[in-house]
């Protein structure tokens, strides 16, 4: 059971907010879904000088198994961390904690954006405007990411930099082979095909090299009304080509919110960053050997016997055949 | 395909113990999924020696049929007409049954089955690098084309394996995005 326990958390945050007197977590839970990482909410009470103060803090943690992406936690940390007070809107990271003692793993702690993650508000019957709105805001933010200074917002500390076009989807690519050579829960012939194909057609021609998000999509920013006031799910970010992220937007169907043309037109007046179709193609195919590579880590707790939840299990089966089925059509039509 | 079926059992009935019945106010709820939880595990049980079980039961009846008609056709017994259908129900059944069926070895045809995929992985990988060469590609593009017409093949045999756990990430219909995404 990977649960985190309140009691723990209370005295975590006493020692690391003094000045929050007679602090209390008053309800603690965990969101539901994501693969890669747990993400936990805490409602926080405390006595303040002016009266009674009160917080909502995010949570977030690897699973138990750990890391489901071939990024450590403090990645997404340290970009979030960069990107805060740009023109990207992304949640305040408070401190990062690599005690083992409070939950026998690292985390880190943000304040919560408040607003909507899910879905559901964003589909419901008569929201067409709001809809649109969001979706054109979504594509203004992308280009908005890929224009952020991330020489001047320190990104190459820890980040690899593309010195040649290719090397924008090699590097990338080079850390999933890595990362699925260590977790791969079994051979799986139609994933080194799609690895040979993606090696030997990386795009020679990239508009320039920019942080690339990595995971967009519904489900990945907060929005409040039709405004969109964070975005999410930065453990798949780097430094690449930024057609990848119109590819992800694109592999996890924007187009429910905003048509692939408004996308293109509304990103290149923003960025001033030709859309490159070709490329865009090749990266659907890079994301469908991702996610077949991340689904083996999801697995990697049922091959060491343990017991995983079931939910592991559901993402584990429910993603790869999909992308290894969508890869091979995209290699070999 | 990993994980195994008592993989995912042995999870259900997991999940089913720490997250889901422990939550359950409903006192009909916890004793339906109590049921469910002890239902999961007969069948992480069975899927683990049903077969081998079912076999070691018929290779028994065997050798007790052979047994009683060993014992039937005794001087003793040979004159009563009583033990007819017995008899001719013990012969009719030894006749059917022929050589006995061993019982099949999921866990050996898991791993000759992986042995087999990891050996297409290494190829794929070889060819991959021996494209290097522009005229060795072009010779071995043929080769190349075969191992992705079987790799096609068996994605479409799987896919009725992998239909119920799809998961979606295109448009959503207004339905799945009441539901809910990953």
């Amino acid at each position: 059971m990977s649960e985190l326990d309140v009691e723990a958390l209370t005295e975590h945050l006493r020692q690391r907010l003094p000045e929050r007197p007679a602090l209390q977590v008053s309800e603690l839970w965990r969101s539901p879904g994501g693969m890669s990482r747990q993400t936990w909410f805490a409602d926080v009470v405390w006595d303040g000088a002016d009266g009674p103060g009160a917080q909502r803090l995010t949570i977030r943690i690897d699973h138990e198994n750990g890391s489901v992406v071939p990024t450590p936690l403090w990645w997404e940390y340290r970009v979030m961390k960069s990107l805060y007070g740009s023109n990207v809107p992304v949640a305040e990271t408070l401190w990062y904690e690599e005690d083992l003692r409070w939950f026998g793993r690292e985390f880190y702690v943000r304040d919560c954006v408040l607003g909507d993650a899910s879905p559901k508000p964003l589909f419901a019957p008569g929201g067409e405007e709001r809809r649109a709105k969001v979706g054109r805001r979504l594509a203004e933010l992308l280009a908005e990411i890929h224009l952020f200074d991330w020489e001047k917002g320190g990104l190459p500390e820890f980040m690899a930099v593309p010195r040649e076009p290719r090397d924008a989807a090699l590097l990338e690519l080079a850390n999933y082979r890595r990362h699925w050579a260590a977790n791969a829960p079994e051979p799986m012939p139609v994933l080194a095909e799609l690895y040979a194909w993606l090696e030997r057609n990386a795009p020679t021609h990239v508009p320039r090299v920019s942080l690339v998000w990595g995971d967009v999509g519904v489900g990945n920013f907060i929005y409040r009304g039709d405004e969109i006031v964070a975005l999410t799910d930065w453990e798949q970010s780097h430094l690449g080509d930024p057609m990848k992220d119109l590819a992800a937007a694109l592999w996890r169907g924007i187009e429910s919110i905003i048509s692939k043309e408004d996308l293109y037109s509304i990103y290149e007046a923003r960025s001033g960053i030709e859309i490159c179709e070709e490329s865009i193609e090749y990266y659907h195919v890079f994301i469908d050997a991702q996610y077949a590579t991340m689904s083996g880590s999801v697995l990697r707790g049922f091959a060491q016997e343990q017991a995983p939840d079931i939910t592991f299990a559901r993402l584990g089966l429910g993603i790869p055949y999909r992308c290894l089925d969508l890869g091979l059509r995209g290699v070999s039509p | 395909m990993r994980p195994y079926p008592d993989d995912l059992l042995r999870s259900m009935r997991e999940s089913l113990t720490t997250v889901i019945i422990p939550n359950l106010a409903d006192d009909w709820a916890r004793y339906v999924a109590k049921a469910m939880e002890k239902i999961v595990l007969h069948l992480e049980l069975r899927w683990q020696h049903e077969l081998e079980f079912l076999a070691a039961d018929s290779a028994d009846i065997n050798q007790l049929l052979k047994e009683l008609q060993s014992a039937l056709g005794a001087q003793a017994f040979s004159a009563r007409s009583e033990l007819a259908e017995p008899m001719a129900a013990i012969a009719a059944q030894l006749e059917r049954a022929g050589d006995l069926l061993p019982a099949p070895d999921a866990g050996a045809i898991n791993a000759e089955n992986e042995t087999y995929r990891a050996a297409l992985v290494e190829i794929i990988d070889g060819l991959e690098r021996a494209a290097d060469d522009l005229v060795l590609r072009e010779q071995l593009e043929p080769l190349r084309e075969r191992i992705r017409t079987y790799l096609r093949r068996g994605l479409d045999r799987d896919i009725s394996l992998a239909e119920p756990t799809n998961m979606l990430f295109g448009a959503p219909s207004p339905q799945t995005a009441q539901e809910g995404r990953a």
